[in-house]
Formats: C-alpha cells, structure tokens, sequence
C-alpha cells in the first residue's frame, strides 16, 4: 500500500516537472490569454502545489487519471480497454518463456559442459544482451518482411499468427534470464545428497529431475520470472509500437511521441501498480512452491 | 601479475586469485579484448574513423556495403566541399573533366581543387555503407560508440554512488534509515525501469546529459538492493566489532572496513546495470529522446534505417548498427559473467 502511495507521488512529481503548459497543449499555442487562464482553473493549475497533489492522490484513487491532452477522452477508460490485448500478450509471452527457459535451463544442467550446453549458454546470454527494439525489428525482417511466415502488424483477432512474432520478440529475454537461473540452481540442487537417495532407491533419471530436483530448484526460478516480469512489461512498450499491436504499450509510445501527458501518467502509472500487485502475487505463490516459506 | 614474484602464497590478495579465475573463463577474456578495443576506437575516433560522420553527400543515400567512387575535392570561399565523381572523362594539366551523379558533364579548373594525396581524383569507399543522408556508416558506428560508452559509464558511475550510499546507510543504520530508504527503493524498482528512464528524460528535456541523468536515476536500486544486504552481512563479523571496540567512528568503520569487503557483489551487479544502460541509452535514441541529430548515435541509427527495412533498398542501416549494440552489450554481460565466476569460488570447473 505504502509502494502504491509512493509510486503515486513519484508520478506526480514527474509529471509536475513537465515542461510546458498544459492548458496551452490543450487549446493550441495560439490561444489566447482568457480560456487559458479558464482551463487551467478547471484543471486546477492554478492551485499550490500541495493542493494539486492531495487531488491528485484523491482522483487517482478513485481511478480518475484525468483527460487525454489531444483526444479528450477519459485516461482511466481508454487504459482498461486497452489492457486486455496487453495482458494476452504478456501472458503468453511470459508462459512461453517460463516453460522453454525451464525446458532449456533443465536440460543444460542435466547435460552441463556439453556442447549443448554452451550453445543455450550463449544463447541465452544473446536473448540477455539483445535490446527487445532490435530484436523485434530484426524478426519483422527476418519472417515478417523476407520469409513471410508470420503477419508483421496487428491484433490477435486477424488470427493466431499475429501473436507469433510480438510474443516471441517479448518472451526471449525473459525466457534466457530464466534459462540461466534455471541452470545454476539446477545444478547446485543435483549436488545435494537427498538427489543421491532418489537415484539409490532406483528412481527412474526422469522422476529424479522432475520431481526430486526441479520442484527444490524452481525457487529462485520464479523469483527470475517476476522479475523479468518488470522487464516484459517494459518491453511491451516497444514491442507493441514495432509490431503496431493495440494495447497500452502503443498507446503509451503514441502519447509520448506527441507529448499527451495525463496518457503517459496514466499508463506509467498503470503498469507500476500492475507490477506491485505481480510482485505480491508471486510473493503469496512461493508459500505454495516452497514449503520453507511459511505466509505472515 | 607474475608467478615468480618475491611474494609468497599468503601475501596474494582476493583480487589476484579473481583475476587468474577470470583469466581462465576465455570468452570473458576475449570479451575485455573486444571492449578494451572499442574503448579505445571511440577515444581515438577523429583519427581512424575514415570520414566525418556528419558529412551528407546527397549523391550517395543508401549505399550498400563496399560502395565506390571516385571524388574531388573543391574549396568554395575557404570551405572543402566533397564532389562525387560517377565517371572520369578527361584530366589534362588545367582542368579536370567529369560527369556527376546527375549525368551532367561538369569541368573544374585545378586551381580551385584541394589535392588527395598525389593526386586531385581520389577513391572514396564506404567499407560499410551509407545512410539515406549519404553518411558513412561506419564513421558514425565509431563516433556512436563514444556515446553508447560514455553515457553506459557515466550513468553507472552516478548509480553506483547513489546505490553504495543509500544501501551502505539503509544496511548500516538499520531501523528508520532502513525503512525509509528501501520504501524509496521499492517505490523506483516497482516502475518499469524502461518507462521510467522515458519520463525522467521528458522531464530534463532531450538531450546527451538528460540521458545519463536519467539512466542512473533509475540503476541504481539494484545496486542498493545488493549494497544493503552485504552490509547487513558484514556488520555483524568479527572484524568489524572489533574497530568498533576499537573505538572507530561509524564513518571510518563503513569506509575502511565494510564497504572494500562487500564490493565484489557490487561490481557484478554494477556490470549488468552497465549492459542495461547501454539498452536503455540505444532505446532512448531510438525513440529520439536521447542525443539530438546529427550526432551520431547507435539507438537512432536502428531508428533511421527502421523506415527502410520493409522496403529492403539498404539493410546494412539496421543491421550494423543493431550488431553494434547487440555486440557491445554482449561482451559486457560476458565480462560480468566472468567477474562473477572470478568471485565466485564455489563455482569451480
């Protein structure tokens, strides 16, 4: 709560600091001295500071983030009736690069110092170091524009194909970092000697990594996952402005190129809050993944 | 770094052990090779890149890599102005006579053409290309590298002061400090740290220092994060409650003693924060929020040849600069991972 509190008031300070007059980005540079003084008394500009801020904290908790600048249409409204598309999109890309770095992170560890291994290292470590603009703009080249396998813009409703790309683009990052955790926290836990025990009483390889060793080493595998949930939902700002995919990640870039800034509050605002609510989430999960951790 | 120095076994420190585990991990070696030579490319740019990055020569937008030409070079009232040469037709004592890109004929007398070398026509190659503005790629890849590198160091330089600070109190004081700060931290790592880099830099305006500013504004919570929990660590050994009995002030205790004995962490985080700046600073040029044009930045590089990608003309204007970023922060991370398994003794091979 505390967080929220604080992510509101970073968000105002930030916006405060703005340069530029927003009653003047409403009605036009060329507007003349009267309605500008008359909208910014309707958008109380012309209170102290303090006073902005407490109605601020009071509207945002009532989910009333204010106009946009350019369309005037309600912040609040246009997030949520984008935030569907970016969940789907986030949520598969996030499935998929939990099932294929655990997939690829496992078998690394299984086999470590093989050739496989250097090979997912690597590959991991370039899904690490490759900016997610780069990334996507070299895959709308690759399949979109070259191969094209795969529709380079738009919205899940043309099809499943128009998830491919954009997904993809945003799971590799997080689908290396967990590949890499997976690996190191696999490979601490086949050490150990209870995993000695399972192979002696002659458990099958298979049930031994399945269920002795990678339900001990998944742990820190999901801390990786919520973490590089932060990263996702940065990500998604590029990767929905690349591939021209409808959700808040267009809309945010769209209001930053244009400078409307009630959107780009509203929708930093809304992925932060987002992100506090993941973390508690994935906080709550561990107490079913772990049995050492015990819920206050 | 010598084996038979007069030094003994025990006299060896910590750093010389990480640095013999580092020299073992070979691709973190090679990758210091890589940035120790692209350190230097970008200090010495004025003299290797082979021409002014800035320069447009509208003859030649969008040439494919290894492009051609001959050229001659003019002074108009003290300036040098570059002449592309599509072919040579005649070069007598007096005058040079040429056809331009345009197909036109022209003829310049000598006394107003700048030698090359021996001789007045000279051959120009784009080793790499050229942009829409006829810029030559590969200068402006080693003038982009000064800011990639540049804005990474600075910007990690003012998040690790912030970040050793502020998690050197928070893990030293305990208590309210603690609180406080790690709300603050909590608060900056809840937002998406891309985003959050966009606004500061919004707010400060465009720019080259806006960009750093912004960068390590917001890098530093990790290392705080790390900081904190070294200290919290390190507070309570033996070492430490002895200069306390010792009678050494808090200050002394935190500089002398605790803050060299948690470093290690530090540094690793501190070179994945190093990788992620990079990102962010290609992302904030690739957005044009971070160094103005015409300086040349890799990020905005991406972002021209962007608009020439889906009609194919010229793919070295995305590729090369995008393999300079994805290269660069690639032997980053390799040297962090090496850093990591140098301090790492429990990670043996």
């Amino acid at each position: 709560m505390l967080i929220i509190f604080g992510v509101l008031s970073v968000s105002f300070i930030l916006t405060y600091m703005l340069p530029g007059d927003p009653a003047k980005m409403m009605l036009g540079q060329r507007a003349d001295e009267e309605s500008v003084q008359a909208v910014r008394n309707e958008l109380g500009l012309n209170k102290p500071v303090y006073e902005q801020y407490v109605n601020f904290i009071v509207k945002a908790c009532r989910f009333d983030l204010g106009k946009s600048y350019l369309t005037n249409r309600d912040v609040a409204k246009t997030i949520l009736e984008k935030f569907p598309s970016t969940a789907i999109l986030s949520i598969t890309a996030i499935l998929f690069a939990a099932f294929a770095g655990v997939l690829i992170g496992v078998i690394s560890a299984v086999k470590p110092y093989t050739f496989y291994d250097y090979i997912s290292i690597i590959v991991a470590l370039i899904g690490i170091s490759i900016p997610q603009f780069v990334l996507a703009l070299l895959m709308v080249y690759v399949f979109g524009a070259e191969l094209k396998w795969f529709p380079i813009s738009g919205y899940i409703d043309g099809g499943w194909q128009y998830i491919v790309l954009p997904a993809f683009a945003l799971a590799l990052r997080p689908m290396a970092i967990t590949a890499r955790i997976t690996r190191t926290s696999m490979l601490e836990v086949l050490n150990m000697d209870y995993i000695k025990t399972a192979r002696a009483k002659g458990l099958t390889e298979f049930k031994v990594i399945m269920k002795h060793a990678l339900r001990n080493a998944l742990n820190p595998t999901v801390t990786a996952l919520s973490s590089s949930f932060a990263a996702t939902l940065g990500g998604v700002f590029f990767i929905e402005y690349i591939f021209n995919w409808p959700g808040i990640g267009s809309l945010a870039m769209d209001s930053i190129m244009k400078l409307d800034f009630p959107m780009i509050q509203g929708s930093i605002l809304f992925s932060a809050i987002v992100f506090v609510v993941i973390n508690f989430l994935v906080d709550v999960s561990y107490a079913y993944l772990d049995p050492k951790v015990k819920l206050s | 770094m010598n084996m038979n120095t007069a030094n003994t076994e025990k006299g060896k420190s910590l750093w010389y052990y990480s640095y013999r585990r580092f020299r073992r991990h070979k691709l973190a070696t090679g990758a210091s090779v890589f940035m120790f030579v692209l350190i230097i490319v970008s200090l010495l740019a004025p003299l290797i890149s082979p021409y002014n990055p800035d320069r447009q020569l509208l003859e030649f937008t969008s040439k494919p890599s290894m492009f051609e030409s001959l050229a001659i070079t003019k002074t108009e009232s003290g300036n040098e102005k570059v002449l592309p040469v599509k072919k040579l037709i005649k070069e007598d004592s007096e005058n040079i006579t040429y056809i331009d890109y345009t197909d036109k004929e022209k003829t310049e007398s000598k006394q107003d053409l700048v030698k090359h070398g021996a001789d007045f026509v000279y051959k120009m190659k784009f080793l790499l290309g050229t942009d829409k503005f006829g810029r030559d790629i590969l200068s402006r890849l080693i003038y982009g590298a000064r800011i990639s590198l540049s804005v990474g160091l600075i910007s990690q330089s003012i998040a690790l002061l912030i970040g050793i600070l502020l998690g050197s109190l928070a893990g030293y004081y305990r208590g309210i400090t603690d609180r406080v700060i790690m709300w603050l931290v909590n608060v900056v790592w809840a937002f998406p740290s891309i985003l959050l880099v966009i606004a500061i830099s919004i707010v400060l305006g465009k720019g080259y220092w806006q960009a750093f500013v912004a960068i390590g504004l917001t890098g530093w919570v990790d290392i705080a994060r790390v900081m904190r929990g070294q200290i919290i660590s390190i507070r309570e050994t033996e070492y430490v409650e002895a200069a306390r009995a010792a009678g050494y002030g808090n200050a002394r205790i935190i500089m002398k003693h605790v803050i060299p004995n948690s470093l290690s962490p530090v540094i690793i985080t501190s070179t994945v924060g190093l990788a992620n700046a990079i990102i962010f600073e290609s992302s904030l040029s690739f957005l044009g929020l971070g160094v103005q044009p015409p300086t040349a930045s890799w990020g905005q590089m991406v972002f021209d040849g962007y608009k020439f990608l889906i009609t194919g003309t010229n793919f070295g204007m995305v590729l090369y600069p995008s393999l300079a970023i994805l290269l660069t922060v690639f032997a980053v991370n390799l040297i962090g991972d090496g850093i990591r398994d140098a301090f790492d003794p429990k990670l043996k091979r």
